[in-house]
């Protein structure tokens, strides 16, 4: 298994998509700096609280993540169907379910730590820029973490798990629109949900909810789709 | 019997419709077996069942003596093979490609990887991207990957497509030079019937899934009788005039205008002279052989 990690570690290609989660969290950063430029330079807006921005980096790094791990699962386990290379791995000595299985951790781990690393990094960046423009209303406080640090750890969860979601109607239909697609529409069904909560963050039976739904998905996609290339 | 393959009644069916029909197929060790059969006679499935990427709907498979299903994966690393197209990872380099299989199969003797490019003309090349390669310089590279772990048994679903006449002329050695060095049994499928008679030990003859006959080359070779063929606008006469007069019965009524004398006894020219005295008219004689393609089409025949 150690072995088939190091193979598809390699075969990833790391550093591009390492390089391409910079690019994404830069991205962010600009979003939010032209947000609270804009809200800063006209008179008629109020400034941005932290509690906004905080909801506003949450759902932009979430958004750019879950779509960037969507184009992941196409070019790294729906491509391998969609153009027949999958003949080619599953003649080799190992095992075809573990193999995807560990394609997929693979995904849903880069796009964990990619997520934390954007919330991490948009949100000193919002803090050093208040502390250094004041470009938001009132000052920061660590007491704010208490209330950040669960909410960046669920959403992380959330979108490890739903990362999956791609995957699932990607076999299914063995395409690649319809993997990107549906990381769209599950953007779309999580947004709904969550501003129908107070705290705008899933709900802990919500939670539960979308990990047994995603884990059956998952199972019975494993059983019925991973090993066919008929 | 020392088999490599060997399956019991393999059967597969895609929506109702029978694919694959009780094949028993026995490939033993050492030989060059060739899968003959036309588009659609279930080559590829059963080939993909060989190396456990489909699955049957019954029957066992056995590949070095051993079962073969889903959690015995292990004998793959004795297997090469090509199936469908050569299929790559386009945007990988040849060597590229090449080391990936190295690392897949667990195989660590890079230096391997530079003879098998040499084997199947594919030196200096060996950088660019697979996208770049033309369809019969992926085919060759597809030959070398098959053959670059060194694997006991080689699975060859149509291995010459794509390849230029010279190419076909390439491979065919290097199957045997394979064969002859490293004792590798094969198991190649082609539609190009002269190539199969040219390299292979035995054939299997399959249509509409069933298997019709697993035959040595020896006795296909038995079966390659020469004979005079007459074409006529008289074929009741002409076969009249040959029974009567020259007292042959050895000879075929193929349709409304072909007759195929087996008899050595006459010569073309007595045909001839004798079909001419009595009126008949003669379209075309000729002196013929039955090659690997008349036995295959015979035995379709037979099956339909």
């Amino acid at each position: 298994m150690v072995h088939l990690l190091k193979l598809e570690i390699r075969k990833f290609r790391l550093p591009r998509k390492i390089m391409a989660a910079f690019f994404a969290v830069a991205f962010c950063i600009l979003f939010i700096t032209v947000s609270l430029v804009d809200s800063m330079t006209d008179p008629e807006q109020t400034k941005d609280t932290f509690e906004s921005t905080f909801l506003l980096i949450g759902l932009l790094v979430s958004f750019i993540f879950l779509i960037y791990s969507s184009i992941l699962t196409s070019t790294s386990v729906i491509n391998e169907y969609s153009q027949r290379t999958i003949t080619i791995l599953f003649s080799y000595p190992l095992n075809k379910k573990l193999l995807i299985v560990i394609k997929m951790m693979l995904i849903m781990a880069f796009t964990a730590i990619s997520l934390l690393f954007g919330y991490v990094c948009c949100c000193g960046y919002i803090v050093g820029m208040d502390y250094a423009f004041d470009m938001l209303e009132g000052s920061f406080q660590i007491s704010y973490l208490s209330e950040w640090v669960p909410m960046a750890v669920t959403s992380t969860i959330i979108c490890g798990v739903l990362s999956w979601w791609p995957f699932v109607i990607g076999m299914i239909k063995k395409s690649v629109p319809a993997t990107i697609v549906t990381s769209l529409i599950v953007l779309f069904v999580r947004q709904l949900i969550i501003t129908k909560n107070p705290t705008n963050q899933e709900n802990l039976f919500q939670v539960v909810l979308v990990l047994i739904v995603t884990l059956v998905a998952v199972m019975i996609v494993f059983r019925e789709k991973v090993t066919k290339i008929d | 019997m020392d088999y490599i393959i060997a399956t019991s009644n393999l059967t597969k069916s895609y929506k109702e419709k029978v694919v694959v029909d009780k094949v028993n197929l026995h490939v033993k060790k050492g030989e060059i077996y060739g899968f003959v059969g036309p588009n659609g006679a279930g080559k590829s499935t059963i080939m993909k069942m060989l190396l456990n990427l489909v699955r049957p709907d019954s029957g066992e498979i056995y590949i070095f003596g051993e079962k073969m299903d889903d959690k015995n994966y292990e004998c793959l690393k004795r297997i090469g093979c090509i199936i469908e197209n050569p299929y790559f990872y386009e945007k990988m380099t040849g060597l590229q490609n090449l080391e990936l299989h190295c690392d897949y199969m667990g195989y660590h003797n890079r230096r391997r990887i530079k003879d098998v490019l040499e084997l199947v003309n594919l030196q200096n090349i060996e950088g660019k991207a697979v996208s770049q390669y033309s369809l019969g310089m992926k085919q060759r590279l597809a030959i070398a990957r098959a053959i670059l772990a060194k694997p006991e048994l080689l699975i060859l679903d149509e291995p010459i497509n794509a390849l230029d006449p010279e190419g076909i002329k390439e491979m065919r050695l290097l199957f045997g030079r394979l064969h002859q060095d490293y004792g590798a049994t094969i198991f190649i499928s082609s539609h190009i019937l002269s190539e199969v008679e040219q390299i292979a030990d035995r054939i299997g003859v399959i249509t509409g899934g069933k298997l019709l006959k697993e035959i040595s080359i020896h006795e296909v070779h038995e079966y390659q009788t020469e004979y005079i063929e007459i074409n006529t606008d008289n074929v009741k006469q002409a076969a009249c005039l040959l029974e009567q007069d020259k007292r042959l019965s050895h000879f075929d009524v193929v349709d409304d205008t072909i007759i195929r004398i087996y008899s050595t006894v006459v010569s073309g020219k007595e045909i001839s002279a004798l079909l001419v005295k009595n009126g008949v008219g003669l379209e075309s004689i000729g002196r013929k052989e039955n090659s690997l393609e008349d036995y295959f089409f015979q035995l379709t025949e037979e099956g339909k």
